[in-house]
């Protein structure tokens, strides 16, 4: 028998996928030489403290999950926003709530009222009421003023569809994300830890990398 | 091949179920973690190189059109990883998702302040054991085994991920024995405990 041979017995009982002829064919070679016996059972031990030693050595895996960032953006992804047939409807309809609530709005369905006066009781002159905006003028207002100072980088197109539903009155119903980027300068920037009593203590965080925030 | 269950979850994965991605991930991260040990540059951290892994799988697992694919697909990404760290390229990926889960940005703070920071020094030692043993083999050697003793893969599981006929990998984990074992022998004077050094692997799994 070849010492190859007698290798991938000692290795194939090691790795209990021998078979019983294999077993049989190892216990004949063994009557003969009884040293392969030590040599099995070295081999055995070894096997023994290399699996511990990997194990141990890639124990940490068990440690790394998911990135749950990349999950929830992942998740996102999955919905599609405005991909299907309904897409363009979507997008009409909210081009079509736009219009009828945005800037170019007729007076008296939506849009902005600024500085808005009304008259008074028993046509007195007209009342300042300030600045009253709807929910979509203020979000303009918002992203043009963000702009102008520096702190708005943009709006992320297009908007992400979660839902969408049919009205009894025939239009539609929808809930969306937007989103946008901010840009902040700040002296310092910190995060807070819990101790083991629980109270809570600030401490500094320095972005190690470029782009790691 | 690809297990029947890996089969299930990698669909399930592929059609939005977050759950069955993630036991995809569990079921497979440990020899990922294996086949990075061996291939990445030595002052790059294992869980850095794993967690980038994590992140291409998030945003790649759709695109893989073959189940049978899967696992070579994963050690192809562990081994950019390694390769990708081998040519200094700087990783963000990690930081980025510690700072998401509110954990530490700054390496140091992190490392310091962790009580994982014991685990992860005993996993380094036990690493850096392993790569000095199994240094001594020809490459290609050292990874069929390692796969077989992280997980007690079958010959035909490491075959398929290794893209190479299982009766090759059979015998490179035959010669890769017998390499160790006469590496072994030349210590002379050395009994089993020292020849591993000075590390007792049942202390590193408590």
């Amino acid at each position: 028998m070849t010492e190859h041979r007698t290798d991938i017995l000692i290795s194939r009982i090691v790795d209990k996928v021998e078979t019983a002829a294999e077993w049989s064919e190892f216990r004949t070679l063994a009557a003969g030489e009884p040293s392969v016996w030590e040599l099995l059972a070295e081999a055995q031990r070894d096997n023994e403290r290399l699996q511990r030693l990997t194990q141990a050595a890639t124990a940490i895996a068990d440690e790394v999950d998911l990135p749950r960032s990349e999950l929830a953006r992942r998740a996102f992804a999955l919905r599609r926003p405005f991909s299907s047939g309904l897409g363009w409807a979507v997008a009409a309809a909210i081009l079509l709530a736009w219009i009828t609530s945005g800037p170019f709005a007729p007076l008296g369905l939506g849009g902005h009222i600024n500085g808005g006066a009304t008259r008074g009781p028993g046509g007195t002159p007209p009342v300042q009421t300030g600045t009253m905006l709807t929910t979509d003028g203020a979000w303009d207002n918002y992203l043009s003023r963000g702009e102008a100072e520096g702190t708005l980088v943009g709006e992320i197109e297009p908007k992400v569809l979660l839902s969408s539903k049919e009205l009894p009155d025939g239009q539609l119903e929808l809930t969306f994300i937007r989103q946008v980027i901010e840009r902040r300068t700040v002296p310092i920037l910190m995060r807070p830890t819990y101790d083991e009593q629980g109270r809570m203590t600030p401490i500094v965080v320095r972005p190690s990398r470029r782009g790691s925030l | 091949m690809t297990s029947h269950d890996d089969q299930l979850l990698l669909a399930a994965a592929q059609s939005g179920d977050r759950h069955a991605l993630e036991r995809l991930w569990e079921r497979h991260r440990r020899w990922v973690a294996a086949v990075i040990l061996l291939h990445k540059p030595k002052d790059a951290e294992v869980d850095d190189l794993l967690q980038e892994v994590a992140a291409t799988l998030v945003s790649k697992v759709d695109t893989l059109r073959d189940p049978e694919t899967f696992p070579g697909w994963l050690r192809s990404v562990a081994m950019n990883a390694a390769r990708m760290a081998a040519r200094g390229t700087r990783r963000r990926v990690a930081a980025v998702d510690r700072f998401t889960r509110g954990e530490a940005v700054d390496r140091t703070n992190d490392r310091l302040t962790r009580d994982v920071a014991h685990r992860s020094h005993a996993a380094r030692a036990a690493a850096d054991q392993l790569r000095t043993r199994l240094a001594a083999l020809p490459a290609g050697y050292a990874e069929p085994l390692l796969l077989r003793l992280v997980h007690d893969l079958s010959y035909s599981q490491i075959a398929h991920i290794m893209d190479l006929p299982e009766t090759t990998i059979e015998n490179r984990i035959v010669r890769g024995r017998r390499l160790l074992r006469e590496q072994a022998a030349a210590d002379l004077g050395l009994d089993a405990s020292e020849r591993f050094g000075d590390i007792d692997p049942d202390s590193l799994l408590q």
